[in-house]
C-alpha cells in the first residue's frame, strides 16, 4: 500500500540524515586516513547543511501549513511556490548541491587532495552500493525540488501528469549536472563559511519574513 | 507499507559474492599454508612438493572452469533468486518503485556523462550499445564481477555493513519521495 504521511517533509528530513551513521562508519572502519578525512568531511558537510535545508524548508512550507507532500503539491494549483519563493529556491538548490557532496561541493571526493573519499577502500559491491546510494540522493533531492517549488505534478498545455512530473524532476537533473560542469571546487573554509556564516542567516531570516507575511495573511 | 524483500535478496547477493570470492581464495591460502610447512619440515619436500603441484593443476583447472563458468553460473544463481522472491512474494508496488528507481539511478550516470562530454565538446561514452545505452549495464556487470576486497586492516564487520546501511536509508528515501500519488494520478 501506499502511505501518505502527513509529517512527509519531516520523515525526509530524517531518513536523509540517517545515512550520514553509514557514511561515517565506512569511513572509520576501513582504518584509512584518506577514508576516515572523507568521511569527516562529507559528515561535517552533511550536517552543517542540513540545517540550512530544515530552515528553508520552514520558511517555504509556512504559507502552505502543512508538511504533506500531497497538501503542499494542491496548495500550488494557483502559484507554484518558486514564483513567490524564488530566492528560497535558489538557497534550497545551492545547499541541495552541498547536502548531495556534488560539485561545486565534492570536497569529500577531491580527488587532488584525498583520493576517493570515504570509500577509498571499497571494491565491487560495496563501491556500486554507495555509487548508487549517491545518486539515488540527488535524484531524491531533485524530487523533493520539484515537489516543493515547482508544483510536483500540477500541468500546463494540459500535458498528463506523469510525463509533467518526470520532466521537471529531469530539469532539476540537469541542472545538478550543468552546474557540475561549470563550477570549480570551493575551499572548505569557504565551504563552511557559506553554510554557516552565509545560508543559516539568510534562512532564518527569509523564515522571519515569511512568518509575518502569513501572520497579515499576504500569500492567502 | 513497503515489503523490503527486494532489498533483502540485493543485500544477499553482496553477501554471498563475498562469500564466493572467498571460496576461491581458499586454494592459494591452503597452497601458502604448504610452502611454510615445507619450510618447517624440510625432509618430508618430495612429499609436499608432490602435494603442492597436485594443489596447483587442481587450482588450475579450477581457474579455467570460473574464467568460462563463472558468468554463467553467478548470473544463474542471480536470476534463480530473484524469479524465487518475485514468485513468493509479489508485492506490485515495490516492483513498481524500486526497479525503476535502480535503472534510473544507472541511467542518470549516463546523462551525466553525455552532458559533461557535450559541454566539453565531445560525444560521450559511444561504444557500448547505441549512442551508449548500454554502458551503465556495462559498469554494473564489471563492478559486480569483481573482488571483494576486505583490508587487512579494517574492521570488518562494519566495513561490511555500512555500504548496506547508506544504500537502504538512500532508498528508502527515493522511494518515499516517488510514491506520492504516482499510481493514483
Amino acid at each position: 500500500m501506499i502511505a501518505d504521511v502527513e509529517l512527509g517533509v519531516l520523515y525526509f528530513l530524517a531518513i536523509s540524515s540517517l545515512s550520514v551513521y553509514g557514511i561515517v562508519l565506512a569511513g572509520w572502519s576501513s582504518n584509512s586516513k584518506y577514508a576516515f578525512l572523507g568521511a569527516l568531511r562529507s559528515t561535517a558537510q552533511m550536517i552543517s547543511y542540513e540545517v540550512s535545508i530544515g530552515l528553508i524548508l520552514l520558511a517555504t512550507l509556512l504559507p502552505v501549513g502543512s508538511l504533506n507532500l500531497t497538501y503542499i503539491v494542491f496548495f500550488q494549483e494557483d502559484l507554484w511556490l518558486i514564483f513567490s519563493q524564488w530566492v528560497l529556491f535558489l538557497l534550497f538548490f545551492v545547499s541541495s548541491l552541498a547536502e548531495t557532496n556534488r560539485a561545486p561541493f565534492d570536497l569529500p571526493e577531491a580527488e587532488a587532495e584525498l583520493v576517493s573519499g570515504y570509500n577509498v577502500e571499497y571494491s565491487s559491491m560495496g563501491f556500486a552500493l554507495f555509487f548508487l546510494a549517491e545518486y539515488a540522493n540527488i535524484i531524491a533531492m531533485s524530487v523533493i525540488i520539484t515537489i516543493v517549488f515547482l508544483g510536483g505534478w500540477l500541468t500546463i498545455f494540459s500535458i498528463p501528469f506523469s510525463i509533467i512530473f518526470i520532466a521537471k524532476i529531469l530539469f532539476i537533473l540537469i541542472l545538478f549536472i550543468w552546474v557540475r560542469t561549470t563550477f570549480p571546487r570551493f575551499r572548505y573554509d569557504q565551504l563552511m563559511r557559506l553554510g554557516w556564516k552565509v545560508f543559516l542567516p539568510l534562512s532564518l531570516f527569509f523564515f522571519f519574513v515569511s512568518l509575518v507575511l502569513v501572520s497579515f495573511s499576504f500569500f492567502v | 507499507m513497503i515489503n523490503l524483500f527486494f532489498l533483502e535478496s540485493f543485500c544477499k547477493i553482496y553477501i554471498f559474492h563475498f562469500f564466493f570470492f572467498s571460496l576461491l581464495n581458499l586454494f592459494t591460502f591452503i597452497k601458502n599454508f604448504l610452502y611454510n610447512t615445507e619450510l618447517l619440515f624440510q625432509s618430508s619436500f618430495l612429499l609436499v612438493n608432490q602435494l603442492i603441484k597436485l594443489i596447483e593443476l587442481e587450482e588450475k583447472i579450477l581457474f579455467f572452469f570460473f574464467k568460462f563458468f563463472k558468468v554463467l553460473v553467478l548470473s544463474l544463481y542471480f536470476v534463480l533468486i530473484y524469479l524465487l522472491k518475485l514468485l513468493i512474494y509479489c508485492n506490485f508496488y515495490m516492483i513498481l518503485l524500486i526497479l525503476p528507481l535502480l535503472i534510473s539511478v544507472a541511467y542518470l550516470t549516463l546523462v551525466e556523462r553525455k552532458v559533461i562530454g557535450a559541454s566539453q565538446r565531445r560525444f560521450g561514452p559511444n561504444v557500448v550499445g547505441l549512442f551508449g545505452i548500454g554502458q551503465p549495464l556495462a559498469d554494473g556487470l564489471k563492478l559486480f564481477f569483481k573482488e571483494t576486497i576486505l583490508p587487512t586492516h579494517s574492521n570488518k564487520f562494519i566495513f561490511f555493513f555500512s555500504p548496506i546501511i547508506v544504500f537502504l536509508c538512500f532508498i528508502k528515501l527515493v522511494c518515499y519521495t516517488f510514491k506520492i500519488r504516482v499510481c493514483d494520478c
